[in-house]
C-alpha cells in the first residue's frame, strides 16, 4: 500500500481550478491559511517600511545639516510637474488592483484581467516616464549622486549630496515598481489559468498589499522630495 | 478490518468545520467606496501641491507666512491621511483581523524611534566644531592656542580630581576635609594605613 498516495486529498476535477484548493492539513480551514499568508506578508512589508526609512532618515539629516539648502536644489533639479503624473498614475494603480481583487471576490475573471493589465500599464506608465524624462536627461547632464557628480553649473555646495538622496531613494523606489511588474506579470498568467476566485485569491491579495506599499511610499516621497 | 488512519484520502469540503463552511468569503470591496477613496486620494495631492506652491495665508488682517517648516508640517499631514487611507481601505486593514494593524502600528514606532533618535544624536554632533559648545560638552576643559586651534587639555576625569582637591582645600570646607582622605572608615580598618596626608 503507498501511503502517501492514500494521503493525498481528493481533489474534484469538475470544479474550476480556483475552487479546486486544499489548504495545507495542518490548518481548521481555508480562511486561516489566507489569514496566516496575509499577516507573514504584512510582516515583510515592515521590513520593506524600515528599509526606506533609511533613506527618509538620510533626507531628515540633510535638512537638519543644511537648512535651506533642499529646497533650492530641488526646484533646481527635479520638475514638481513630472513627480505629480507620477503620484496620480500610482494612486489609480492601487485602485485598479483593488478592483483586481474584486474581480476575484466576485468570481467575475475578465475584472481580475482588466484590472491587472491597467495596474501594468501605469506601473509601466511609471518606469517610462522616471527614466526618460527623469533620470536620462540626468544622466547625460551629469547630475549624478555623490562622486559622480560632473554637472558644470551647480547652484549650491551640497548638491552631489542631495542627488544622492534623491537617486538613491527614487531608484530603489522604481526597482521596486519594475519587481511589481514582474510579480503582477505572473498574477496575469496565473489569472488566465483560472486560479483566482473567491475561495481563493490570497497570492493576489498579497501581490496588492505589496502595491499599495511601493504606492505609500511614493505617497511619501513626492511632496518630500520635489515638492517642499 | 481495523481501521487504518493511512488510508484515509482527505475530502477537501470536510476541511471547513460546519460553522466556517460559509465564513470563507470576508469582506468583498465595494467598488463605489474605493472609486471615493481614489477620488479622495487625487484631491489630497492636488491639495498638497496647491499648499506647497503657496507662501502666505492673509485672513483679515493677519498674514500667516508659510515658511518651511510649516510647508512640511502641511504636506506631511495630508501624507498621513493618504497613507492611511490606503492602508485602511485599499490594503484591507479595517476590515481584517487587528493583529495586522498591530503590526503597522509596532512598525511606525521602529521608524519613529529610528529617525527620531538618530536625529537626536546628528543634532548633539553638530556642535562639534563650535567651540563655545565645547566647552559645555568637555565640561570646560577646553583650551585654544592662538591661532584657535582646540589645544588637547587634560580632561574631564582630571578635571573633576582637580576640582575635588580644589573644594577640599578652600576654607568652607576646611572641617570636612581631613576625614574625607584620611580617616575613611576607622572603624572597619584598623590596620589600614592612614592613607591621604
Amino acid at each position: 500500500m503507498s501511503t502517501a498516495a492514500a494521503r493525498k486529498p481528493m481533489i474534484d476535477m469538475d470544479l474550476p481550478p480556483h475552487a479546486r484548493h486544499v489548504p495545507a492539513t495542518h490548518w481548521r480551514n481555508a480562511k486561516d491559511e489566507a489569514e496566516a499568508a496575509k499577516l507573514g506578508m504584512w510582516l515583510f512589508l515592515a521590513t520593506e517600511i524600515l528599509l526606506f526609512a533609511g533613506f527618509f532618515c538620510a533626507y531628515s539629516a540633510f535638512r537638519l545639516y543644511y537648512p535651506g539648502n533642499w529646497h533650492a536644489a530641488s526646484s533646481y533639479y527635479l520638475s514638481w510637474k513630472i513627480g505629480f503624473a507620477n503620484t496620480v498614475v500610482l494612486l489609480a494603480s492601487s485602485f485598479t488592483i483593488v478592483m483586481a481583487i474584486r474581480g476575484a471576490q466576485t468570481n467575475r475573471q475578465w475584472m481580475i484581467q482588466l484590472n491587472l493589465f491597467l495596474t501594468q500599464l501605469c506601473a509601466a506608465f511609471f518606469l517610462v516616464v522616471k527614466l526618460v524624462w527623469e533620470y536620462w536627461p540626468k544622466i547625460q547632464e551629469g547630475k549624478l549622486p555623490g562622486g559622480f557628480f560632473t554637472y558644470a553649473h551647480s547652484q549650491g555646495p551640497h548638491d552631489h549630496i542631495f542627488l544622492s538622496i534623491y537617486w538613491i531613494a527614487t531608484a530603489t523606489h522604481g526597482l521596486h515598481v519594475f519587481v511589481g511588474m514582474i510579480v503582477i506579470g505572473w498574477a496575469m498568467w496565473m489569472a488566465a489559468r483560472r486560479h483566482y476566485g473567491p475561495k481563493h485569491y490570497t497570492s493576489l491579495e498579497n501581490i496588492g498589499l505589496y502595491w499599495h506599499i511601493v504606492d505609500i511610499i511614493w505617497i511619501f516621497l513626492f511632496p518630500l522630495l520635489y515638492l517642499v | 478490518m481495523t481501521h487504518d488512519p493511512l488510508q484515509d484520502s482527505i475530502d477537501p469540503s470536510e476541511t471547513l468545520s460546519v460553522h466556517e463552511a460559509h465564513e470563507d468569503h470576508h469582506h468583498v470591496s465595494p467598488f463605489w467606496p474605493m472609486l471615493w477613496v481614489f477620488v479622495v486620494l487625487v484631491v489630497l495631492t492636488f491639495l498638497t501641491v496647491w499648499t506647497s506652491r503657496m507662501h502666505e495665508i492673509v485672513i483679515g488682517n493677519t498674514t500667516i507666512e508659510f515658511g518651511t517648516t510649516l510647508h512640511i508640517l502641511v504636506a506631511m499631514a495630508i501624507a498621513v491621511v493618504k497613507a492611511g487611507l490606503v492602508a485602511a481601505y485599499f490594503m484591507h486593514l479595517k476590515y481584517d483581523k487587528p493583529m495586522n494593524t498591530v503590526v503597522v502600528g509596532a512598525t511606525i514606532f521602529a521608524v519613529t524611534l529610528f529617525i527620531g533618535l538618530t536625529l537626536g544624536d546628528l543634532d548633539a554632533r553638530r556642535f562639534a566644531g563650535m567651540k563655545d559648545m565645547q566647552y559645555h560638552i568637555l565640561g570646560g576643559d577646553v583650551h585654544f592656542d592662538a591661532a584657535g586651534n582646540r589645544v588637547k587639555g587634560k580632561g574631564i576625569v582630571q578635571t573633576a580630581k582637580d576640582n575635588a582637591h580644589a573644594e577640599s582645600s578652600s576654607p568652607a570646607a576646611q572641617s570636612h576635609s581631613q576625614p574625607a582622605t584620611g580617616d575613611a572608615k576607622p572603624a572597619e580598618a584598623p590596620g589600614a594605613k592612614p592613607g591621604g596626608h
